[in-house]
């Protein structure tokens, strides 16, 4: 099987002696969708800036497509995995939010025709195309966020990690963003994404990982968000969705749809059901 | 108009005119020069009203200096002190004015390979670039900082001598640059994660500059000689 990430027993420590991840073993499947979970401090944002090579480990190795991380690698690293950081003010520098999102581009060494069109379509799938003139630093915190997003769009990389991009957005701009991510993961693209948003992570992956203290708590399908053990551990919660089965079901209820459409469909054809055999009783 | 001139020619063309201005001698050359360009800046349809605004900050630094200068060569005992206090200002003025009005249409990326076009070793100009980004980091700092301040019900110091305020203003450079230091630190790992690889690439393929960018740099340039010509006496046969 090919793998878009490995991840061997990584661990790292800051500079001020924390230890953020302590020996992190995980897999990542090329084309999948991946959610990452877990509670503040969990080392989510440090996993993330290690696969995206600005951090390289400090013990057990990473390797994105099959190419190990390291001090030689970490240029061609960057070009294939492109991160959208949790805080817009720490990725958003440039005088312009155009000069921002052409920053990766030119760095990769596009040129100016090719910069113009890939900021100009960065720009129009996050609906930032307005404000292409702007200083940054005018914008309002969600807008910042979709030009950071923007801003690694339009490098076009190979993996797409995000870290809460959720955060802050209006309920419009996160469908846009749901909409983005199937967009470029239908076009073969693989995306990983850290996040607090557990009705999310339960619609959209394909994959749940859940870490804690610097480790991997748990990996595998979404069913693992209606599992007590693990969602009491990682001091998650529930989805909608599971909380409605477990509070119809009781505590086994495993398999609950995965969205709000799906749960109507299926309560309704049960309650129809009901009703038809009701009808056939009398 | 003029954010269309090629902006290798925008900045060379002021960076000479600032030569050129800075041997004038007397006041009214420099003063009519800088009505002149002012004029002609406004007539071209550049937005004189906010870029002036944008300058009017080192423009009065430059006025305090000269200032100080008039009354250190004043004490002296030089009489001509009040006078060459105002043409160091005309020559500090027009320095400001020229440069900034030539950047001021030009986004950093084009400002830095101009630079970079013009001769300016390569480290110089990464310099230069970096203290832009970073001095904006530190301008939202700041802000931020102060609104934080705001909101937690701290009023702004009105007035130097109060000594809470300054206080306050202490606590306040010493926490923007420990905050802007770690941001620039982050700002750094964002430049690495997006492809930087320590020097700033640009996006203005050395197209050469056009026809009409050379007659713009000859006619910009060419008005200051011509006073300068002036100046030093080459027509003397008709002015006198
Ligand atoms: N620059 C730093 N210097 C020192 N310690 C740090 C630094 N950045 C993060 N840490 C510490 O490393 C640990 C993991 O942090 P990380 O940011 O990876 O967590 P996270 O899972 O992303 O959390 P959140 O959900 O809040 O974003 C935390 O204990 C944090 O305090
Ligand atoms: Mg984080």
């Amino acid at each position: 099987m090919d793998y878009a990430v490995e991840v061997q027993n990584l661990a790292f420590r800051y500079k001020d002696g924390t230890e953020a991840l302590r020996g992190v073993t995980m897999k990542v499947r090329k084309g999948s969708k991946t959610a990452i979970l877990g509670p503040n401090g969990a080392g989510k944002s440090t996993l993330l800036f290690h696969l995206n090579g600005v951090y390289l480990p400090q013990r057990g190795n990473v390797k994105i497509l099959g190419v190990e991380v390291n001090r030689k690698t970490e240029k061609m690293i960057r070009k294939m995995v492109g991160l959208v950081f949790q805080d817009p003010d720490d990725q958003v520098f440039s005088p312009t939010v155009w000069e921002d999102v052409a920053f990766g581009p030119v760095n990769f060494g596009s040129s100016r025709e090719e910069v113009e069109l890939k900021v100009k379509s960065a720009l129009e799938a996050v609906g930032m195309e307005e404000f292409a003139g702007k200083m940054p630093f005018h914008l309002s915190y969600g807008q910042r966020k979709r030009v950071a997003i923007a801003g690694v769009l339009a490098v076009n990389p190979e993996i797409l990690l995000l870290d809460e991009p959720h955060a802050f957005l209006d309920p419009r701009a996160r469908e846009d963003l749901y909409d983005i991510l199937e967009k470029e993961n239908r076009e073969g693209k693989t995306i990983i994404v850290a996040t607090h948003d557990v009705d999310f992570a339960y619609e959209w992956s394909d994959e749940i990982v859940v870490m804690k203290d610097g480790r991997i708590l748990a990996q595998g399908g979404i069913e693992i968000l209606s599992r007590e053990e693990i969602v009491e551990e990682a001091g998650l919660e529930y989805p909608k969705v599971v909380k409605l089965f477990k509070a119809i079901y009781g505590p086994r209820a495993e398999g609950a749809p995965r969205t709000i459409e799906e749960a109507a469909k299926l309560l309704n054809s049960l309650l129809e059901n009901r009703t038809s055999s009701k009808v056939q009783k009398e | 108009m003029i954010e269309k001139v090629d902006g290798r020619v925008k900045l060379g063309t002021s960076i000479l005119c600032v030569a050129i201005l800075s041997t004038f001698r007397t006041f009214e050359y420099l003063a009519a020069y800088l009505g002149f360009y002012i004029l002609l800046l406004s007539l071209t349809g550049f937005p004189v009203i906010k870029w002036m605004r944008r300058i009017s900050l080192p423009a009065l630094f430059v006025a305090f200096m000269s200032a100080a200068a008039v009354f250190v060569n004043f004490w002296a005992g030089r009489p001509t002190a009040a006078m060459d206090g105002a043409v160091l200002f005309l020559r500090a003025l027009s320095a400001i004015v020229l440069i900034s009005s030539a950047v001021y249409s030009m986004s950093l990326g084009e400002f830095l390979f101009s630079l970079k076009a013009l001769g300016f070793p390569e480290p110089l100009v990464n310099l230069v670039g970096f203290t832009i980004r970073y001095a904006n980091v530190l301008v939202e700092e700041l802000s931020r900082m102060n609104m934080a301040r705001r909101a937690r019900g701290c009023a702004e110091g009105r007035s130097f001598w109060n000594m809470a305020a300054m206080a306050v203003l202490g606590h306040t450079v010493a926490a923007l640059f420990l905050r802007s230091y770690e941001r620039s630190e982050k700002v750094y790992r964002a430049m690495l994660s997006r492809g930087y690889g320590g020097n700033m690439k640009s996006l203005y393929p050395a197209g050469r500059p056009k026809k009409s960018d050379f007659a713009f740099g000859a006619l910009a340039a060419g008005v200051p000689l011509f006073l300068k010509a002036v100046e030093m006496g080459a027509f003397a046969w008709i002015t006198r």
